[in-house]
């Protein structure tokens, strides 16, 4: 809907709302930043478990090197996030809160619910579950609390 | 919490996203403030107020549902 002062009012769809609660330009360009250090994390997580996994005449110092390698873009991809975070027009902010607590809320309560499952016999839960769940929460909460302020 | 956002908006004949920027916040933040699906925070009311030249308690209606 447009208003008669040429703004919209509220997005027609799902995907409009998502593109129109990036923020403001600075808001999208920090995303960037973010999402930038953050597919380098994922990109040198995958490229070092796969380099450590199948090569065993890797030197300690090497073997160090490539192992501690994408804790640095994901040390990079924090301070970029709370870079994101300060600076963020305050209606993101609403959105991220959101989006955090759900996650959390999401990982935790999928982590007590499956100890419990535990004791009936499902296999034991890994970490790595658990945080999949967590950012999977993450994304949700996002977009929920983005179609709530839509 | 109900306010007089649009109706001052409309007034200066300002759109949602010309007031954003005055506001230096996104048009959806204005967009959510006029609907009534967001409060602001204390800085933005009264950058608010401020930017209308009238007080908080005048834009702003906490006594009112939206």
């Amino acid at each position: 809907m447009i208003d008669s002062h040429g703004g919209k009012n509220e997005p027609a769809g799902f995907w409009q709302a998502v593109k129109a609660c990036s923020g403001t330009a600075a808001d999208r360009r920090n995303q960037y930043r973010f999402v930038a250090w953050l597919s380098g994390w994922g990109v040198t997580f995958v490229g070092a478990s796969w380099l450590l996994q199948n090569n065993e005449n890797f030197g300690q110092a090497l073997a160090w090197s490539i192992a501690i390698l994408p804790n640095l873009f994901s040390v990079a991809a924090l301070i970029a996030y709370l870079k994101f975070l300060r600076e963020a027009d305050e209606l993101v902010r609403r959105i991220q809160l959101e989006g955090l607590a759900f996650g959390f809320g999401a990982g935790v309560i999928f982590a007590m619910a499956y100890f419990t499952l535990e004791h009936i016999g499902v296999p034991k839960l890994t970490g790595d579950r658990t945080i999949f769940v967590m950012m999977m929460g993450w994304v949700v909460g996002q977009l929920a609390a983005t179609w709530r302020y839509r | 919490m109900k306010n007089r956002l649009r109706v001052l908006r409309a007034e200066r004949d300002w759109t949602q996203a010309e007031l954003a920027e005055r506001l230096d916040v996104s048009r959806q933040t204005v967009n959510a403030i006029e609907t009534g699906k967001y409060d602001p925070a204390l800085p933005l009311a009264f950058r608010i107020a401020r930017l209308f030249g009238h007080s908080i308690e005048e834009i702003f209606d906490p006594e009112a549902a939206h």
